[in-house]
């Protein structure tokens, strides 16, 4: 029974009245005479035009619980996809790869010139390189540069911005920023792209860095 | 009595119509529904495709710089690094021409990078491209992907060292266009 056929119902319980003498459809479920079964038809006649409107509202309410549904349905995937997630993806990896092994310009002892790497363990520890400067503003400014020099970061091009993060991490699981700034450019909020690397230091400890591209 | 019965058979006949038409209404309303999700979703794979059929292609390209011709073997851990000199050999030999069946393979340097121009044997370390294959069809596409440069910097260091250096190689080829 749909929606119309239930409204129609209550109605017709409703015209019947307790007293069967004044009851607008005395008789109506055991008609005894011809009269009153031609009474019941023109009953039934006249309200199958109402019966007819009823069902079509029903219609319309299963139409509206559908779209409501329906609805719901894409507002919660929209909402699912419109969550801010870092796809991986290969050029930053082989962008982490390649700058790994690069050569910085600081070197502990004067000949031996300290790859990226092998960087990010001096940054975290605070060494000095040969000169006095420190090893953290050498990793700096070779990372970006080497980003940067990549890449053309502006609003027009495919590539809008970055974000560079690097933290050593503890084997308990304590994070620490490394004194790493100014490695960001663009506000990367949507399609966002990039991989991470880590490098294991000390027992259980560890150097973890990521690149963002947007 | 007669009449009354042709009433009754319009009135269900009537039921049975508006009853088919609902289903109908029902039916057309889903299959739009399924039609917009169908569409929505064969949209994200078709994407998802190109993504992937690229990063194959990509793969490929990296997976050169790890062959015999190219690859850093004379110190240091880099085993996928490009040998920026040997590259350099390989550009002057003309039996290489023809030897991967590329239409474009170029080596270029991307940081540090002061000047920009050809690598020869007179300019060379203060260039930034090594092109070893240009089959001079402007309407190539390439793959590109980040290498290791290395090369023997006799300035580096006490005595001379391998400087590594970021890199580029570019290539472009039918079957890898085509992923």
């Amino acid at each position: 029974m749909n929606w119309g056929g239930f409204i129609f119902l209550l109605k017709i319980l409703k015209m019947v009245d307790k007293n069967p003498k004044h009851s607008k459809l005395r008789g109506i479920f055991k008609p005894q005479t011809e009269t009153g079964r031609n009474n019941l038809r023109s009953i039934e006649l006249s309200s199958s035009n109402k019966r007819g409107q009823e069902e079509m509202v029903g219609l319309v309410v299963i139409v509206i619980i559908v779209a409501v549904i329906f609805l719901v349905f894409l507002g919660i995937n929209i909402s699912k996809n419109n969550v801010v997630k870092t796809q991986k993806s290969s050029e930053t990896s082989h962008f982490l790869d390649a700058m790994e092994s690069f050569t910085s310009e600081c070197t502990l002892n004067g000949y031996t010139y300290l790859s990226l790497s092998d960087l990010f363990e001096h940054c975290n520890k605070g060494s000095l390189c040969v000169g006095g400067k420190k090893s953290c503003e050498v990793l700096e400014g070779s990372l970006k540069a080497l980003i940067e020099k990549s890449w053309n970061f502006s609003p027009e091009s495919a590539t809008k911005g970055y974000r560079f993060e690097a933290f050593f991490e503890s084997e308990s699981g304590k994070r620490n920023k490394l004194d790493l700034k100014e490695l960001e450019n663009g506000n990367c909020t949507t399609q966002l792209r990039g991989d991470d690397r880590v490098k294991p230091v000390g027992k259980g400890d560890k150097i973890v860095y990521s690149l963002v591209l947007c | 009595m007669q009449n009354s019965y042709v009433n009754y058979s319009k009135l269900g006949q009537l039921k049975i119509q508006q009853m088919a038409f609902m289903l109908v209404a029902v039916f057309i309303l889903f299959s739009m529904v399924g039609l917009v999700y169908v569409s929505i979703t064969s949209s994200q794979i078709d994407s998802e495709t190109k993504a992937l059929r690229n990063q194959e292609a990509v793969e490929s390209v990296k997976k050169l710089s790890g062959t015999a011709e190219f690859a850093f073997k004379s110190g240091g851990d880099c085993s996928s690094c490009i040998d920026l000199d040997k590259t350099l050999m390989l550009k002057e030999r003309s039996q290489y021409k023809n030897f991967w069946n590329f239409d474009y393979l170029m080596i270029e340097k991307v940081y540090p990078n002061e000047t920009e121009r050809e690598c020869t044997k007179t300019n060379y370390p203060e260039c930034n491209k090594i092109t070893i294959i240009d089959s001079n069809d402007k309407k190539i596409v390439t793959k590109t992907t980040f290498v290791t440069l290395a090369r023997w910097d006799p300035n580096l260091g006490a005595s001379g060292d391998f400087r590594y250096e970021l890199g580029r190689i570019h290539i472009s080829a039918k079957n890898i266009e085509n992923g």
